[in-house]
């Protein structure tokens, strides 16, 4: 799977975005791992990972790198407010289920 | 176009029987009761400013809801260009009137509730942001100016809802029936709710178990019945009764016009309600409306202070010291003051971001900074300004002696300043200073929005100390210093960096 990982510049976050990517990454087997590069061709999966709740590359040209976007901002990720150790998990739960997703869309 | 003017408000009030007693007696008609007066022209400039092309853009906004041009003072943030127009809207209004106008804390009430009751019906499958968008669509047709009601009276301070004597100290419900809710208990210090059309109630703390009848949001006409308005005294309020010029601001007067409100069984019907017993999400209202309700202060205050900023350096100059460097250094101090307040209104705004519920709200952090500086620099201003007056704000003779046939002269003549000022304009000024610098608007300064402790806790909370332990760390050598070692190209060892 081709999977996307954007951060927003880390200017004062509440989290640490980087750790919280390496955590998920340690799982990977072969996936191809781009770092935001715009203008090329949407991956299967983008991850758009902000410091904090104000999200500042939430964009809409920034989501039109991924055919499905996961969105981290702070501690929050799908609507939920969550403990900072646990969005490395959630993370690697969500892309797991996504590429289900993706496996049987294929099929 | 749904948008009063600020005629057309005053005549819409006249529609209401609010029962509001003030010294001892019961008002009659609170638009011609002449204490009310100033207090009522300052809420009726944020519906005048909307119909002024020259504002438009700042005191009105599409509505999301209703698809038509609102006033912004019944607007839901949309954007944090929303958040940031609604801080300029503050700090014009403030200048334009020298005082509290009034209708934020409703607007911060409505935007509170908004982001609130989406969550709870996330979480119960409840109804309550349906009703509220309900609500607020009539709100927005009807222009209407909301009392945002938080502050419950709230007994012994270390004791929690349930647990005080007097039951009634924080607002409550007593019955649920099949139509509604019955209410009782009182909010306190409540802004412009003598004339407002509804008053809008919310938690004041967080919430437990065992006080989940207090958890409870609502709103209700002002003149429903088994509501009785006790209006609240500001220091020097009689000379607007008195005189024109004794008042300093007779047209706007002294902050809000704060009111006590007590409920007696008052049935609220089921749509009228937002949140009944849901306690943990008490606490999310309560912050969430503080938020809103502290980004504004660095934005009205910052208007008032324009305000007696002028009036400092137009005494200065009417005494003939405007070049003095002791005067130009109190100004520019003054103003930097201000200006830093504002930057935090401005800051928190455009670090806003948007809530589940697709409203925007401000930055917390940021703006519990703004109003934890509010409560010191307007203190700071207004000394300042003290300073740059002299002791005449409080020692001036009054009109009747100005007018006086006989003595009338005398005050003329030794109060004169430079040529070219007239005494007359002079004791305006004058007057004006004592009135936002001596008066009721520094406690408002320092208690409005919350006590400085309580914006303390969200500074706290909001401070992230243990990342910036993390930075000190490795800075200090202790943790690995990831960026090191590609810029010195030196191997750091698994914790140091070796230079
Ligand atoms: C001009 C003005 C306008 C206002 N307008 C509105 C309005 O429109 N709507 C609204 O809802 N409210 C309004 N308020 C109320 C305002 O929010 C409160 O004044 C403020 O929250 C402080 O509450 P209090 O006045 O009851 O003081 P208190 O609660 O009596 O606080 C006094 C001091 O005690 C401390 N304290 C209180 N409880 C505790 C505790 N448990 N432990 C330790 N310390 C404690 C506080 O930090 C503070 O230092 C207004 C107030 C003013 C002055
Ligand atoms: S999202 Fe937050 S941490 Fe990231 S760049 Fe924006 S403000 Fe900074």
């Amino acid at each position: 799977m081709r999977i996307a990982v954007k951060y927003c510049g880390n200017c004062n976050p509440e989290i640490n975005s980087p750790r919280i990517i390496g955590q998920w990454m340690e799982t990977l087997k072969d996936d191809e791992i781009t770092f935001g590069p715009e203008g090329k061709t949407p991956a299967d999966l983008l991850i758009i990972i902000c410091g904090c709740r104000k999200g500042c590359v939430d964009r809409q040209e920034v989501r039109a790198m991924g055919r499905q976007v996961i969105l981290i901002k702070g501690r929050w990720m799908g609507g939920l407010s969550l403990a900072e150790n646990e969005l490395g998990h959630q993370l690697i739960q969500r892309v797991e289920s996504m590429r289900g997703a993706l496996r049987r869309n294929a099929k | 176009m749904p948008m009063k003017t600020g005629t057309q408000y005053i005549e819409s009030l006249k529609k209401l029987k609010p029962k509001v007693y003030c010294f001892g007696e019961k008002v009659e008609s609170v638009v011609d009761y002449p204490l009310f007066k100033p207090h009522i022209h300052a809420a009726a400039m944020t519906y005048e400013l909307a119909h002024k092309p020259e504002f438009q853009e700042i005191m009105t906004a599409t509505s999301h809801l209703i698809g038509e041009r609102v006033n912004r003072f019944t607007h839901i943030h949309q954007s944090t260009e929303d958040l940031v127009k609604k801080v300029r809207m503050m700090r014009l209004l403030g200048q334009r009137t020298g005082t509290c106008f009034q209708r934020c804390v409703g607007l911060d009430a409505l935007n509170g509730i908004y982001v609130t009751s989406y969550d709870i019906d996330q979480k119960y499958g409840s109804e309550y942001h349906e009703r509220f968008k309900d609500f607020l669509r009539y709100v927005q047709q009807n222009d209407l100016m909301s009392a945002g009601a938080m502050s419950d009276p709230k007994g012994d301070r270390s004791l929690r809802p349930h647990e005080q004597e007097d039951p009634d100290v924080y607002l409550r419900v007593v019955e649920r029936q099949s139509d509604g809710i019955i209410v009782r208990g009182a909010k306190a210090h409540i802004t412009g709710s003598i004339n407002s059309h509804e008053i809008i109630t919310m938690p004041t703390r967080a919430m437990g178990p065992e006080d989940k009848d207090y958890a409870l949001s609502f709103s209700v006409p002002v003149d429903t019945e088994g509501i009785t308005l006790i209006f609240g005294r500001q220091t020097n309020d009689t000379r607007r009764l008195e005189s024109e010029l004794d008042a300093g601001n007779p047209k706007y007067g002294i902050v809000g016009g704060e009111a006590l409100i007590i409920f007696n069984d008052v049935f609220v019907p089921w749509e009228r309600v937002f949140m009944c017993g849901e306690h943990e999400f008490a606490l999310e209202l309560v912050e969430t409306f503080a938020g809103y309700h502290r980004s504004n202060y660095g934005g009205c205050k910052v208007g008032l202070a324009d305000v007696v900023i002028g009036a400092s350096a137009w005494i200065a100059e009417s005494n003939g010291i405007e070049r003095a460097s002791n005067i130009r250094n109190t100004l520019t101090e003054m103003v930097n003051l201000a200006e830093t307040c504002w930057s935090c209104a401005l800051a928190c705004s455009y670090e806003g971001y948007q809530t589940p519920s697709g409203a925007y709200t401000i930055n917390p952090l940021l703006a519990n900074v703004e109003k934890l500086n509010i409560t010191r620099f307007t203190y700071e201003w207004m000394r300042l300004a003290q300073d740059i007056a002299g002791g005449i704000i409080i020692t001036l003779p009054s009109e009747r002696d100005y007018e006086h046939p006989e003595i009338g002269k005398y005050i003329d003549k030794y109060f004169k300043g430079k040529k070219g000022f007239s005494t007359l304009d002079r004791i305006r000024m004058y007057r004006l200073i004592e009135n936002m610098a001596v008066g009721a608007g520094l406690p408002e300064a320092m208690q409005g929005a919350g006590s400085p402790t309580a914006m303390k806790i969200m500074i706290g909370r909001g401070a992230n100390i243990d990342r910036k332990k993390d930075l000190a760390k490795v800075i200090a050598g202790i943790d690995e210093d990831p960026y090191f070692k590609g810029i010195a190209q030196v191997k750091e060892d698994k914790a140091k960096a070796k230079v």
